[in-house]
This record gives C-alpha cells, structure tokens and sequence, in this order.
C-alpha cells in the first residue's frame, strides 16, 4: 500500500542511472507488477474447485495446459477487472508521465493537454477545451457501453 | 474448503522440489518488479534523506539528520504539512458524510430506475482524468469569466475569489476534489449496503425501532467495515494529491495550497536538492505508513462486536451467529468462510433461522 508518490524522485533516479529516461519503459515497467491483480486473481483461482485441476491432471494435460484453458477462462471476470482499471488509470495518469519524460516525444496525451495551457499568459480556453474532449471521449464511451462491468471493477477494487 | 493435496504419483523428491520451485518460478517476474520499483526505493529514500547534495551533484556528503531539522525549523515547511493535513481532513470528513447520505438515499427501494441513473451519473467524475477536472473547475471557479462567480452575482449574492485568494484557495480544491470522489465511495457503501442481510432489518421493524435509530444502530454498524476502509484509503490518496495543486495554482497564493508532494516535487526537480526532497519523502512515508498500520491493526475487528461468532443481542434482537458476520466482504469472504449460517432469534416471533450468501 505504500504509494508512488512517495518514492518517485528515487524511482526517477533509477531510471535515470539505467539511462531509461529517453524511453516508454519509465511509464511501463512500475506498473507490470500489480498487487492489487495479483491478489484479485488468486481469489478467483482459490475459487476453481480442485477436482477440476484433478481430473485435468488424471488426463495427462501439462501445467501450462491446465492454466491457459482452464484457470484463464475460468478467471475472465478478473482479467476484464484488471484490465478496465489499469486502462482508465493508465489513460488518465498525469502525475507519472510527467516526471518520467523529458520530451514531447514520450509525453502521453494527459501531459500533452495540460501543456496547452501553459504556451503563453492568457489561457487558450478553446484549444484546451478540444484537447479535453480528445482525453475524456475514450472513457466516457467506454463507460456508455459498459457502465456495469465498469463500475463492478470499481466496486472490486475496494474490496481488498 | 480445505485445500487436499495433490496425490503425487511418482512421489519422488525431485518431482516435490519442481513442484515447489514452480510456484516461485511463477511469482518472480512480479516479486523482481515490486522489490526493485516499491520496496528498494523506500530504503534508498531513507538513506538518501541523510545525505546532502543535489540531483546532478555525483558525490554526496553524510549529513546525518540535517536535512529533518532543516525542515522543521523552516515555517513554510510546517505550513506545508499544516496545509496537507487540512485538505485531507476536508476532503475525507466531507466526501464521507456526502458519500454515506448519498448510498442510504440509493439504496431506497422508492425510486429504483432513477437509483441506476443516479449512481451511474455521480460516479462518471472519478473516471475523468483529474486534467479534464481542473481545466473545468480553472474555468468554473475564475474570478472574472467563472461560471459560479456569474451565477452568485445574478442571484445579487456577493462573489468569492476561489483560487485567487489564500483564504479561500484550499477550501476551493476541497470542493473539487469532494465532487471527483464522491462518486467512487457512495458506489462502495452502496455496494455494501447490498450485502447487509434483510433479516436484521425485518427484526428491527418488528420490534417498531424509529428510523433514526435503525440508521444509528443497524445501518452504520453493519457498513462501518466499509466506511473504515474508505476512510483510510480517502485519506492516503488525499494526503498524496499533486494534480490539483500543479494544474490550478502552483502551490500558491502565498504558499496557502502548498502540500507534501507538490513540495517533494518542486524541491527535486525544480531546485534539485535531492537531499531535501528525500527527507519530506520520508515524512509522507511516515504518515502513510502510520495510516497503513492502522488500517491494518483494526482489520481483523472490522465487524461490531455484537456481530461476531456466538450469542449476544443487537439493539432489542437477540442473535445467535454461528459463524461470523460478514457482510461487507462480498461473496468472496463468504464462501471462504464456508457455509454462511445466521440465526437471528426475535423476542415477538420466536427463532428465525436464515441462511444467507
């Protein structure tokens, strides 16, 4: 539980000494690990009951067999949880792109519209008004078609 | 359901030592990533934080704790703190409240097709990114052109500075940020408003309780689980808040919406003293970490007492629980914690003997 924003001008630093920061792995690689995925799947596993595994086992499927076409299928509603809230997440995140890059090059689209306003003294209401909608469309529509399974992830995320 | 082993059919050692290896083979891609991302930084942190220098400087020098007595004899540093502490007491005690009241009135049974709409509607901001958010609230709150502003003063009320004033700067980002979030904790309070057995309920309309009290006593208790985690988490993702303050008002007026974060980062990567920045990282980390031990000292008493395995009486009701209570947990604890029996005994109408899950 202990937050990023604790330890990022450190996390900055490692990146910096592993001369990274030119790169996407600043934004990618401190997220791959998810404590909170790890823990939601394995109660979804703990779920799947034994004699399932058992008989796959009595029928000779290898171990890798027995996770891809039985413990992931049986896990989807988990995959979809991570997957929705590390997106939304990840999309809307502002504070880690923007002391990960250096360059425009590597700046994602939340650091891109925030910079908008800060081109010259008046605020170009209308261009960051676009710049907006650009950033929050994807969201809004997931939300429209899947605004169940979208709050359901949410509701998980709270049980841990 | 305990778990069997699995009949080993060569039941060799090195079968046992592969089957063993295995599992950590499993988990080291994610245990590698965490120790080097979350848990190496903290203690470089902490040794970074008695050691002077900057964030280009090569050699730095021991200091021992100069850099902690530095900030706390620096005011602006206390204000900072000061600052933190009451944007987070704001934005929990007030998105608490807000998401409580709001979760009790959709849990209704009056008004179940607006209930859907409702929910769906109040929790949409906690998936905008706080970007959108601050560019809305930057143009809603303006002192000139600002929507909130040009309403007050059509209705002839007199206008509020928002932003532009120390006095009135933190308590405008509270403001937001309550709206951002109230969403999020009514749809958990909700959620476990869902998971409180109807049985305790019919009890207590049996026994004629007021509603007050129902509330009070029932209601409360029963979602206090959920309440406590929000609570704690609301109030280490508030002590953490950045965006707001580098998006609307750079730590300013006059220092009034500088917090801890925003403070680690102008240090660092504005004036580059790393030494410095190390040592207000180790003060956020000490208010997290007491936060985190605290959320988990109390987990284990996360039901009432009155709801836990064995006999006892709640408001008027006797009960007899057989297993412990867990309605907050959702059918994942439940099925841990096998069959789920709850048997309420209601002095009208003798022994009720409910099943739930």
């Amino acid at each position: 539980m202990i937050p990023q924003q604790v330890t990022f001008v450190l996390v900055y630093l490692i990146f910096s000494k592993a001369k990274m920061l030119q790169s996407y792995w600043p934004q990618i690689l401190p997220f791959i690990a998810n404590a909170f995925g790890i823990f939601l799947l394995r109660q979804y596993f703990l779920q799947i009951p034994e004699e399932i595994i058992e008989a796959a086992r009595m029928d000779n499927a290898s171990e890798p067999k027995i996770i891809f076409s039985i413990m992931i299928p049986m896990a989807k509603t988990a995959l979809l949880t991570i997957g929705l809230l590390s997106f939304i997440s990840l999309w809307n995140s502002y504070f880690w792109p923007l002391i990960m890059t250096t360059k425009n090059t590597y700046r994602p689209l939340a650091v891109g519209v925030a910079m908008l306003k800060n081109v010259d003294s008046a605020i170009p209401w209308h261009m960051l008004m676009a710049g907006n909608l650009f950033l929050t469309c994807p969201i809004l529509i997931a939300y429209a078609f899947a605004n169940k399974q979208i709050r359901k992830a949410f509701v998980y995320s709270g049980i841990k | 359901m305990t778990k069997q082993p699995v009949p080993n059919k060569k039941g060799n050692a090195v079968h046992t030592l592969l089957g063993w290896l295995k599992g950590y083979v499993l988990i080291a891609p994610a245990i590698i990533l965490l120790c080097i991302f979350t848990i190496y930084p903290i203690f470089w942190q902490i040794q970074s934080s008695l050691y002077d220098g900057s964030l280009l400087s090569k050699k730095r020098n021991f200091v021992g704790l100069q850099n902690f007595a530095n900030l706390f004899a620096n005011p602006d540093f206390g204000q900072t703190v000061g600052n933190t502490i009451f944007y987070s007491v704001g934005v929990v005690i007030i998105t608490i409240v807000l998401s409580t009241l709001a979760a009790v009135w959709l849990n209704g049974e009056a008004q179940k097709r607006l209930n859907g709409l409702t929910l769906a509607a109040i929790f949409t901001p906690h998936i905008i990114s706080l970007v959108s958010v601050t560019t809305i609230f930057l143009w809603l709150l303006d002192p000139q052109i600002g929507a909130i502003n040009y309403l007050l003063k059509s209705v002839g009320l007199p206008t509020c500075p928002f932003l532009a004033s120390s006095k009135t700067s933190m308590f405008a980002l509270v403001l937001m940020m309550v709206w951002k979030g109230t969403g999020y904790y009514t749809l958990l309070t909700v959620a476990a408003l869902q998971g409180v057995p109807k049985d305790i309920y019919e009890a207590a309309s049996i026994d004629d309780t007021p509603g007050w009290r129902v509330f009070f006593q029932i209601t409360l208790p029963m979602i206090s689980p959920t309440l406590f985690f929000s609570t704690i988490v609301c109030t280490i993702n508030s002590f953490q808040v950045f965006e707001p303050i580098n998006l609307m008002t750079l730590g300013g007026p006059a220092n009034s919406t500088n917090t801890l974060v925003y403070q680690i980062y102008s240090d660092a990567f504005k004036y580059l003293k790393l030494g410095q920045a190390s040592a207000e990282g180790v003060v956020l980390l000490v208010f997290v970490l007491v936060l985190t031990v605290i959320y988990f000292a109390f987990l284990g008493k996360k039901v009432p007492l009155s709801m836990r395995k064995g006999e006892g009486h709640y408001g008027k009701s006797k009960y007899r629980a057989d297993s412990a209570l867990y309605p907050q947990r959702g059918e994942h604890r439940l099925q841990a914690a096998g069959d789920f029996h709850c048997s309420l005994s209601v002095p009208v109408d003798g022994l009720h003997r409910v099943q739930t899950l």
